[in-house]
């Protein structure tokens, strides 16, 4: 499938993804990441099963403490 | 510049209500550059008060050290604009708390510390209001490399910040990197509500 992630065209070798897996397969392992699909934000404890398909929109946002 | 576009900014902007999670070094120089555009309405959160250490880098004075950052704040902000309505809330929020709090805002921008509070915020807010702007940061520590501070969106979220720097013992937080990300804060919160810019020549 192929998808727009952080604003790239990335073609990964899956016909459907979960969020977590997307992070898996870019190797993303940061503690803290927002997760946006199609502009809506994807809680924690639903990446396991919220899908990512082919043509979706998907940002990863990585928070680091500073304020 | 045109002063009726000025007036017709700042009109638009006093009738506006924006919400800030955290008066530290990007909450209160985020207040203080939107007091000075003239957004009327401001919600103002933090649980802390002043210490000495706070003064290199947030919009706060020696005599105003031991004070609660918001009253602090308050007073610093009321100097600028004597009519700014303010809303002060002492308190550590919880995602049920930050939702409640900041329920009238037209925007809420994201100033905590800690990475843990940043994304329990973001995820509710956005969770409780999709399509409500949320202006955060991460990324602000140490010096230099400005070049790297970005403004990323996605969906009705913004992250300013390298996205990669956390305030740790090798890179302290410092006022002109604090500074800029909380101006760019301010920045992208005017471009919300008052839409883009026309451009030069446009």
């Amino acid at each position: 499938m192929t998808i727009l992630l952080n604003g790239d065209t990335t073609t990964l070798d899956a016909r459907e993804l979960t969020v977590r897996g997307v992070l898996a397969a870019k190797g993303w392992s940061f503690p803290l990441i927002i997760v946006q699909v199609n502009g809506t934000v994807i809680p924690r404890d639903s990446w396991d099963t919220a899908p990512v398909r082919d043509g979706d929109r998907m940002d990863a946002l990585h928070l680091v403490s500073g304020g | 510049m045109n002063a009726r576009i000025r007036e017709q900014a700042r009109s638009l902007l006093s009738a506006r209500r924006v919400g800030l999670a955290g008066a530290g070094g990007l909450g209160s120089n985020c207040a203080a550059a939107l007091a000075r555009a003239g957004v009327g309405h401001l919600v103002l959160a933090d649980f802390d008060r002043v210490s000495p250490d706070n003064l290199d880098r947030q919009f706060f004075f020696l005599e105003q050290v031991g004070r609660l950052k918001v009253d602090a704040l308050a007073e610093n902000l009321r100097r600028i604009d004597a009519g700014l309505d303010l809303t002060t809330l002492p308190e550590r929020l919880d995602a049920q708390r930050a939702v409640a709090a900041f329920a009238d805002c037209d925007v809420v921008v994201e100033a905590l510390d800690d990475a843990d509070a940043k994304a329990m915020l973001i995820e509710a807010l956005l969770a409780d209001r999709p399509g409500r702007p949320v202006v955060a940061a991460s990324g602000i520590a140490g010096w230099g490399a400005s070049g790297k501070l970005a403004v990323r969106k996605s969906g009705s979220l913004v992250v300013i910040g390298d996205e990669n720097l956390g305030v740790d013992g090798s890179h302290p937080p410092m006022a002109p990197r604090v500074g800029a990300v909380a101006c760019l804060q301010a920045n992208e919160v005017l471009e919300i509500l008052l839409g883009p810019m026309e451009e030069a020549g446009a």
